[in-house]
């Protein structure tokens, strides 16, 4: 499992961790992502049952386990959240951040001594130890009930599904070339992005904010111009693309 | 298949062989109830038979009782059971990290995988109490329904010396107790070989 720092300051760092070299080849790689201050930490998409170990290893080379307070899971989906059950069973005192729409769903993975958080479908916020990160509604995107997170200190979108790209456990962490990059993410949102309105909504929405990377759950990390050159390659991609016009 | 999974497929065996006897011990009872007002149409001509009806009744409520305790103790097992099955992916999962992390990370692990060794080895010491139980449970109701057959022979008997117009009611009342008897050890020695090959698993 690679670890690499995406921010550092005085009050709180963001760690990624992916691409798993030990993982299984017939399941999709993820990216899961870590905010830690001096007493607390998040655990952002914290990935599926197939990771938990990887990913337990990785996070305490950081943090100790008493200062995993938090976790988020953008939607449902196995590969975001599937390992709850685990975690459930190492966290005494954790709070799950996740979509309402999904809290009678989600509990299905085992849930015992962490509590829920559901959050509305305008999103919310979370003061972790004096860090303010936002949770931005993105519903549809793909699941219907869909939230992304926003750091406005670190600049960091952590946005779920969106900008996802199916690439190897050997790719680059962060997107060089952005055409070269397309063939690897079209795909992806035509198929699994199902509403255009949603998808202009959110692009809106997400161009107001001051973004330096923006991090997906799957394939490489955009940076700088790239989350710009993004934002309007979607824009123009026809999304839904199961159902025929 | 995992030793713990097999643990759990094979109480909900138990617990659906004790369903099945607990249906043919509802029909019993209302054999019984049948038994009764023919017991009392028969009058002093079968008068051991009143007597009989009685004890197919507490046979009926025994296997009843018996198979809604089996049933609510084979629901806390499986539940148990799954917790340790959970427990262990988790154990396995613990290891694993704990072999791949640097000393740092071992010492953070410690703790955790101490607690759930501990919770796995709780866990087997109750499964292992309340399989007892189950097995002692189980064995008690095939002692009790060995009598059924000595009642079947009573009830023949006690049928001939009916009027001859209750006569084939009370050899029906008879047969019926004789096949619901036979029925319920049927399913009693299934549930009894599930907890054989638990055990031979163990």
């Amino acid at each position: 499992m690679k670890t690499h720092y995406l921010y550092q300051s005085e009050q709180h760092s963001w760690l990624f961790f992916g691409r798993d070299e030990n993982k299984k080849d017939d399941i999709i790689d993820t990216n899961q992502y870590l905010i830690k201050t001096k007493r607390r930490a998040i655990l952002l998409d914290p990935g599926g049952i197939e990771l938990f170990s990887q990913m337990l290893t990785a996070v305490l080379q950081h943090i100790e386990l008493e200062q995993l307070t938090d976790l988020f899971a953008s939607h449902q989906d196995p590969d975001i959240i599937s390992s709850l059950g685990l975690w459930d069973q190492c966290l005494d005192n954790a709070t799950l951040h996740a979509p309402w729409l999904w809290e009678g769903f989600i509990r299905h993975f085992g849930m015992n001594s962490i509590r829920y958080n559901a959050l509305p479908d305008s999103g919310g916020s979370l003061d972790l130890n004096g860090v303010t990160i936002e949770f931005i509604p993105a519903h549809y995107l793909h699941s219907s009930g869909n939230f992304h997170v926003y750091d406005p200190t670190a600049k960091i979108l952590m946005s779920g599904d969106i900008g996802a790209a199916l690439d190897h456990s050997g790719a680059p962490i962060f997107v060089e070339d952005f055409a070269q990059h397309i063939p690897k993410m079209q795909y992806f949102h035509e198929r699994w992005m199902p509403s255009n309105r949603a998808k202009n909504d959110w692009i809106k929405r997400v161009r107001q904010l001051d973004i330096e990377y923006m991090a997906p759950q799957h394939g490489a990390i955009f940076k700088g111009d790239m989350v710009k050159r993004f934002l309007d390659w979607f824009e123009a991609l026809e999304v839904g693309s199961a159902i025929e016009s | 298949m995992a030793e713990n999974t097999q643990q759990f497929i094979a109480v909900a065996q138990i617990a659906s062989e004790l369903h099945h006897a607990k249906s043919i011990a509802i029909d019993l009872s209302i054999t019984s109830k049948n038994a009764r007002a023919l017991a009392a149409r028969a009058g002093t001509t079968a008068a051991g038979f009143n007597e009989i009806t009685g004890f197919i009744e507490n046979l009926a409520n025994l296997t009843i009782t018996t198979a809604n305790l089996v049933n609510q103790q084979a629901v806390k097992l499986v539940h148990d059971a799954a917790r340790q099955f959970r427990d262990n992916g988790l154990l396995r999962q613990l290891q694993s990290a704990y072999q791949h992390s640097a000393s740092i990370g071992q010492q953070r692990l410690i703790k955790l995988l101490r607690q759930t060794e501990s919770a796995i080895a709780d866990a087997q010491i109750n499964i292992d109490k309340d399989m007892n139980q189950l097995t002692q449970r189980i064995e008690q109701t095939q002692n009790d329904l060995r009598s059924a057959k000595v009642v079947t022979v009573v009830a023949r008997i006690e049928s001939t010396r009916a009027s001859a117009d209750l006569q084939s009611s009370l050899e029906s009342v008879a047969d019926n107790v004789e096949r619901s008897s036979l029925k319920i050890a049927h399913h009693l020695r299934q549930a009894q070989s599930f907890l054989i090959q638990q055990g031979d698993v163990e």
